[in-house]
């Protein structure tokens, strides 16, 4: 504590004594006369623009390599590529015009600086030099323009007929991901069918029917619905409350009461949302009973197969050399579906399905190879095994601000062979099947769980709905 | 366009007419409240704005330099912070992620709607309209009075939610819904957001009554003589601020007030198909793109709002230390209107990603590449200024090169923003990060410290310490360009992480995050220094001596050393020429209140060969 105090004082003596050094300076530029002083103050800073501006340069030079891997060298998909190659163009014209325009400004401060026999020009404009200076810049941006939007049109035109399609959707603070399955269909969502054990809300016979249990309840197969247990809750809070109240107006403790008054605000909070989430049950519920009707199900009879087979794997693959289709989802807030090295990026909007395609030009085994070559990826860090570069994977994050997990928001791309991915695919399809299978076990309903779960409570929502499927399967 | 309309404006403050203005011994002396208070002078007000904006720098910064620990020292313990900041630390003495989020946001706030816009706009056109258009205060003291207050209540608001139990907004500055139109979605979402959006609803009150007063001062007050076209630079661009907040802080107010709707009312104008951690949500129909459309279109123009009145400045500054004209004085007030206009026509590049039409992408794509041709067109004029010219570099002028040179290093990467295929690897990474803070961060700071050293001596009849102010700009470009240009290396990053440890692809950046860190860490340091100097100065700076100590043309200088209440002592003046009459006809300048010579032909009357004597002087050399 002392040597901190200590090391204060001599900080603020220092200064002190700094601040006294440059009021004495500025005195006795006064004293020696103000045109001297400006005369030499202004060389010696002209002459520290030029060391500023030289240092800079070489600082740019310098560390530009050092970096530029990360910067332009991006080659693992179409998309990359095509954005390296304007991001290169657009380097050179602005790095060009930043190293001219940078330096002219400090030699020119260094080269027309006041000092005795220089006189400054009445030059107050030249209709010559600015129309030179409009149109050049034109030209230019013209160019830059029309390269960009070709690019741009190439990157965000229509998919390919036969492009792999992948359906990802982000939620507080998870990916996940689903594909279409043998039928090659995505089957159609619904948020109100959304519960924890059908997490996108996907559309089939069974799920619907599920989502009707969840809400409503069932006498027959014993299961207290979402909206009577809030209802329960409701009148349990009631009479905490009367409970609560008496030991408030009852005890002689002051901390007990304290507790007890937090608690209560607590549970009057909660109380006070329940009628909300009660009608908005009811009302999806509602929704539910008058769209899926039997006879909506049978003109819809097709759709409502496409659901069954659709995988739900824990990490996305898409084979090499094949053009990938994004749909985009999101449940909750904003998200963004980025893969660093494939230059993918589309924002995940409530409400709103966006997409983005690519074509993977590397597999993931072939990128470890290449990594082997980088010393940086040789290492083997400390209490691994592998290299680094055998534990490489493509990532994806996310790129929109979505709440405090935001930075945690990871998920695995993997880019396969054709082989491989034709094998993956189908181990998925089977594995999915039969879950698939298990639902439509018990004439339409097998229990609530697609797979034996733990009897996940019903109740308040308060598990994540995620991993219920995915974890069960492993 | 000739600019008949000015002329008689010679309106006479009631209040100040016919009185003697001496400094203190006026015999109408107001009381200390409502002199330094509930003032309606503009200089004091703009004194005001000025403090209030270094309170609110100070409070920004330090926020930055919280987070930037975070970034670059993410193992320090910060245990010492706990009596402070509570919960804020974890155990293990670490910043929590949602307390980030929070620092990110409000630095953003604070400085971009605090700081730089009220701090820069507020101090200066306050300052500079009438003393450069020869007026004796705004058209209405009393709502420019109401401006500052408003102003202060915006801040009072926006401090307390930093004492909120669940903490301050923490959606970041833009403010996005969901995020930030759910309860439950964030702490910050709790009530954080509704003391951001009811600050926010407040302080675009301020900014209106603010710029409404300019505009109409403007237009009206100028004194005999005083066309457009003779006006200082600086004028043009806080008239064109101001007409850019009229036109686009309302439509931040709808957005503002919606979005309030929606998270107090139950309304969906911005939500859809909700399902928060398992809870389905009522709201149906509205689209959250809907609001980004409504914020950019303040947002973008709002960017200009904080760059054109240090542009202005700058012009101004660089041509009266270079003993020259600004080069192409009409060529500047056409680019300034000319990103103006556009400057409404581009907020759709910052939603490139979000699912919009591409085609509608493109579009965007064109007008914001063509606003890169006016401030293109800017810098050279900039540069042509200082060619033969006479520099004398004091801290003003040092600045204000400073200005030029963050404002083209970081208006260089704006094109590689606006062309949307390469947005899509650079969106919402730390390029763009490093982008916007050179060219409106940095840059709008220094047209501002530029401001501040240049007409100190005008606002307080002192003057700041020099060696001081020299060593303030060289560590602070220094220190501007060791953060935010390595910056640019940082492509890969995704910005607003509380942490990049997470992924394999965004390692190898920890030592650049230190290096980054250490120097924002050493530039807040370095601000001190100037808030020192500005405080001390005030009070112990060398006095003031002469009344036009740069040898200025322009009007302020024909003002008394410390003028009072209605500025000048008797009669204002009338105005005959330009403001830049440097350097002619062998004179270092002549100032904007001298009448023509017989044979003098006014600049901008004739075309080029007339005004400019260069080739005369070329002769006289030769
Ligand atoms: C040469 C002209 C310029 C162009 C073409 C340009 C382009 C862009 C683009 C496309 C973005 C969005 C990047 C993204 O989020 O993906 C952006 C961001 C930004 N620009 Fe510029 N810009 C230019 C000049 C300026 C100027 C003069 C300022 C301010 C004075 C400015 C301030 C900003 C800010 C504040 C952001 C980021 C906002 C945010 O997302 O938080 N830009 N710029
Ligand atoms: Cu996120
Ligand atoms: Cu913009």
């Amino acid at each position: 504590m002392a040597t901190g105090w200590l090391i204060f004082i001599a900080i603020v003596l220092i200064v002190v004594v700094l601040f006294q050094v440059t009021r004495t300076l500025d005195l006795v530029g006064q004293l020696r006369g103000g045109e001297r002083t400006t005369v030499e103050m202004t060389r010696f800073h002209a002459m520290l623009g030029l060391i500023f501006i030289a240092l800079g340069m070489i600082g740019f030079f310098y560390s530009f390599p050092l970096f530029s891997d990360r910067m332009v060298d991006k080659h693992s998909s179409n998309n990359a590529i095509i954005i390296s190659k304007m991001f290169l163009i657009t380097l050179w014209v602005t790095g060009i015009v930043f190293v001219i325009t940078n330096v002219l400004l400090f030699w020119f401060a260094w080269q027309f600086r006041h000092r005795p026999g220089n006189e400054a020009v009445h030059f107050a404009h030249s209709n010559k030099l600015e129309f030179i200076w409009t149109i050049v810049p034109t030209i230019v941006l013209t160019g830059l323009v029309v390269f960009g939007l070709q690019a741009w049109t190439e990157i965000m035109g229509p998919a390919e007929e036969d492009a792999t399609v992948v359906e990802v959707t982000g939620q507080q603070f998870f990916w996940s991901s689903r594909y279409p399955g043998p039928d090659g269909k995505l089957g159609p969502r619904d948020n109100d069918l959304i519960c924890a054990d059908n997490p996108l809300g996907i559309v089939t016979r069974e799920w619907v029917e599920h989502r009707r249990v969840t809400l409503a309840g069932s006498k027959k197969l014993n299961h207290v619905g979402e909206i009577e247990v809030l209802q329960n809750r409701e009148k349990e809070i009631q009479e905490l409350i009367k409970q609560y109240t008496a030991i408030i107006d009852g005890s002689p403790n002051k901390y007990i009461v304290a507790a007890t008054q937090d608690t209560l605000a607590l549970i009057e909070k909660e109380l006070g949302k329940i009628p909300g989430k009660i009608t908005i049950r009811e009302k999806a519920l509602d929704r539910i009973n008058k769209k899926y009707t039997e006879e909506y199900i049978a003109a819809h009879a097709d759709e409502f197969t496409w659901g069954y087979d659709d995988p739900m794997p824990s990490e996305v693959h898409v084979p090499v050399n094949k053009q990938a289709y994004l749909k985009i989802m999101a449940l909750d807030v904003l998200h963004n579906f980025y893969i660093p090295h494939m230059d993918v990026k589309m924002d995940a909007v409530p409400g709103m399905p966006t997409s983005f395609k690519f074509t993977p030009l590397i597999t993931t085994n072939d990128k470890r190879q290449e990594l082997a070559n980088n010393p940086a990826w040789s290492i083997i860090e400390e209490g691994d095994d592998k290299p680094r570069y055998a534990k490489f994977n493509y990532e994806v994050a996310c790129a929109e601000l979505c709440g405090t997990g935001h930075s945690a928001m990871k998920y695995t791309l993997v880019v396969d062979s054709q082989e491989d991915y034709d094998k993956w695919i189908a181990a998925q399809a089977s594995k999915w099947s039969q879950v698939a299978g298990s639902l439509k076990l018990e004439n339409g309903f097998s229990k609530y769980a697609p797979v034996p779960a733990p009897a996940t409570p019903m109740a308040t929502t308060t598990t994540t709905p995620s991993d219920t499927i995915t974890i069960s399967l492993k | 366009m000739s600019a008949e309309t000015s002329t008689h404006a010679h309106h006479v403050d009631t209040h100040a007419h016919g009185h003697d203005h001496h400094d203190h011994d006026h015999h109408h002396e107001p009381g200390f409240i409502r002199k330094y208070i509930f003032s309606e002078d503009h200089k004091t007000i703009s004194k005001q704005f000025l403090i209030t904006g270094i309170f609110w720098a100070i409070v920004g910064g330090l926020l930055s330099v919280l987070f930037r620990i975070q970034l670059g020292y993410p193992d320090a313990d910060l245990t010492w912070m706990k009596p402070f900041l509570g919960k804020w630390i974890s155990e293990e003495g670490q910043i929590v992620p949602e307390f980030y989020n929070a620092l990110i946001t409000m630095h953003g706030t604070i400085l971009v709607f605090f700081v730089l816009t009220a701090g820069l706009s507020g101090t200066f056109s306050n300052f500079l309209i009438p003393l450069m258009i020869g007026a004796r205060d705004m058209a209405s003291g009393f709502l420019n009075m109401l401006s500052y207050w408003f102003f202060f209540l915006a801040g009072v608001i926006m401090f307390i939610s930093f004492f909120l139990a669940t903490g301050p907004a923490s959606g970041g500055w833009t403010a996005y819904p969901p995020l930030n139109a759910l309860h439950d979605a964030s702490q910050g979402g709790v009530l954080g957001v509704d003391f951001w959006l009811v600050s926010m609803a407040v302080f675009i009150v301020s900014s209106l009554l603010g710029s409404l007063n300019y505009i109409t001062t403007i237009i009206n007050l100028r004194t005999k003589g005083m066309k457009m076209f003779r006006m200082p630079l600086p004028i043009w661009a806080f008239l064109l601020t101001a007409v850019i907040g009229v036109l686009s802080f309302p439509v931040l107010l709808s957005a503002a007030i919606l979005l309030l709707f929606d998270r107090n009312l139950g309304t969906s104008f911005y939500l859809d198909a909700i399902n928060l951690a398992g809870e389905p949500l009522a709201n149906a129909g509205g689209s959250p793109i809907l609001y980004q459309h409504l914020f950019w279109f303040l947002g973008h123009p709002e960017v200009y709002i904080i760059i054109l009145p240090a542009m202005g400045m700058v012009s101004e500054i660089l041509s009266v230390h270079s003993r020259k004209p600004i080069f192409g004085y009409t060529a500047m007030i056409y680019s300034l209107l000319a990103i103006t206009v556009l400057s409404f026509i581009v907020w759709a590049h910052h939603m490139f990603m979000t699912g919009m039409n591409p085609f509608i992408g493109s579009i965007f794509v064109i007008f914001t590449l063509i606003i890169a041709v006016p401030s293109a067109i800017k810098v050279f004029n900039w540069l042509t200024t200082l060619w033969r010219g006479n520099i004398r570099l004091n801290p003003p002028m040092l600045f204000a090169i400073g200005f030029v040179s963050l404002f083209i290093s970081g208006g260089l990467t704006g094109i590689f923003l606006g062309n949307s295929s390469i947005d899509i690897r650079l969106h919402d990474t730390y390029f763009v990060v490093a982008h916007f803070h050179l060219v409106m961060g940095v840059a709008a700071f220094f047209g501002m410290f530029a401001g501040v050293y240049h007409w100190f001596p005008k606002m307080f009849g002192r003057y700041m310490n020099q060696t001081l102010g020299y060593i303030h700009f060289w560590g602070t470009i220094a220190a501007a360009y060791l953060i935010f240009f390595p910056m640019h290396w940082e492509i890969a990053l995704p910005r607003r992480y509380y942490t990049h440890s997470g992924f394999e692809a965004f390692s190898g950046f920890e030592q650049l995050n230190m290096f980054i860190s250490t120097m924002a860490i050493i530039s807040f340091a370095l601000q001190l220094l100037f808030v020192f100097n500005f405080f001390y100065s005030i009070f112990f700076g060398r006095k003031v001596r002469e009344m036009n100590p740069y040898g200025a043309t322009t009007l302020e200088w024909t003002t008394p050393i410390r003028p009072g209440h209605g500025n000048w002592e008797g009669d204002i003046p009338e105005v005959h020429r330009w403001p830049y009459d440097y350097s002619k006809h062998g004179r270092d300048f002549i100032p904007q209140t001298e009448p023509l010579t017989q044979y003098e032909i006014e600049h901008g009357e004739h075309g080029d060969e007339h005004d400019s004597d260069i080739i005369k002087s070329e002769e006289h050399k030769g």
